[in-house]
């Protein structure tokens, strides 16, 4: 968690630092789409992690549909012993 | 003492709240640079700041198409959920405004208890009923008129012109913020600082078996949609 922290706190300073830079020798529109995409990928990224709980049981009701018996009649005579 | 888990925050809502904070958050830095751009630099030009305020404008409206839709269609609970009764006005709105102010400090119980069927104090349901329905449409209408002027000229001038609905969506925008700084405050005022904010995010909220709902109104006396315990099994549905 701490390293997380960490690796995001230089990635945050290394984009303010990029973009000084990039006022500072003029190139300043280029940097107008990376903020966009990096707010857009942003919003992607909690989209996908909202949506992970219910793929994970979608697969979870799948594979018991398909593989569930198999899985039972395993675990059966393991009970046994 | 074993838990129960409740289940509060569907996914929709929950997509719709971490865009539109994430939205709002962005909007507020990308607007204050585009209102004062001689005095803050955050962004390297104002045109990125433009460009970045727009979009986020624009997936702020999208997600409150989504927040809007999940509650008026699919659930049906729209007003349900976010008008206060008038129990709530008469007697609940000063009830938890004690507790904020007074009570929570003396380390009283929270009056009102979140369940599925009644999520909010009467508190957070009129200030909420205010946001969702009056000041973020206001903005997004505002702003929206602002990122196309010409089409809708003629309302441009009835609002009093340009410079009428810059200054209107100026101070919505502020309005917004300052309610910002008070919702995230009042959100970490439960047991832990994350108490609330973590159902927020994983749409279970998780209580002991032992506790007994404080302050239970109207429908909130069914049992919720889906209380589960931790240690067993059972899972308690809605009659
Ligand atoms: C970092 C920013 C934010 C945090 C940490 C946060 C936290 C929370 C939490 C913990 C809840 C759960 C209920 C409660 O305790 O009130 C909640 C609900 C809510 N928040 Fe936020 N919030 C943030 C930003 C926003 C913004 C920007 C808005 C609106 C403009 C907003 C509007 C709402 C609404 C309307 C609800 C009720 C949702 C429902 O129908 O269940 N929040 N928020």
């Amino acid at each position: 968690m701490k390293s997380k922290l960490t690796i995001l706190m230089v990635l945050t300073t290394q984009l303010g630092l990029a973009s000084n830079l990039m006022a500072a020798t003029g190139v300043r529109e280029d940097t107008s789409m990376v903020l966009v995409y990096l707010f857009l990928g942003m919003c992607a990224m909690i989209v996908i992690m909202q949506l992970m709980p219910a793929m994970f049981l979608l697969f979870g009701m799948l594979k018991s549909l398909f593989f569930g018996h198999k899985g039972q009649v395993k675990a059966n005579p393991a009970a046994k012993h | 003492m074993s838990k129960i888990k409740i289940y509060l925050q569907p996914t929709p809502i929950r997509i719709w709240h971490w865009l539109n904070a994430f939205g709002i958050i962005t909007l507020c830095i990308t607007g204050v640079q585009i209102r004062f751009p001689d005095h803050l630099h955050l962004f390297a030009s104002y045109k990125s700041a433009i460009l970045l305020h727009n979009v986020a404008g624009l997936v702020v409206a999208f997600s409150f198409s989504l927040w809007f839709i999940y509650y008026a269609v699919v659930s049906r609970t729209l007003l349900k959920t976010y008008m206060p009764s008038r129990d709530d006005l008469e007697h609940g709105l000063a009830r938890q405004a004690k507790f904020y102010l007074l009570t929570y400090f003396l380390g009283w119980k929270n009056p009102h208890h979140a369940t599925p069927d009644n999520k909010f104090n009467p508190m957070q349901k009129s200030a909420y009923l205010a946001i969702m329905f009056i000041l973020v449409p206001l903005v997004s209408l505002s702003g929206l008129l602002l990122t196309n002027v010409s089409p809708m000229r003629d309302l441009v001038l009835m609002i009093g012109g340009l410079k009428i609905l810059v200054a209107i969506h100026f101070l919505l925008a502020c309005c917004l913020c300052a309610f910002l700084f008070t919702h995230v405050y009042l959100a970490t005022l439960g047991k832990t600082p994350l108490e609330h904010i973590k159902p927020m995010w994983t749409g279970w909220e998780e209580e002991d078996s032992t506790e007994q709902p404080h302050h239970v109104t109207g429908s909130s006396r069914l049992p919720s949609v889906a209380a589960m315990p931790r240690t067993g099994m059972t899972t308690r549905r809605r009659p």
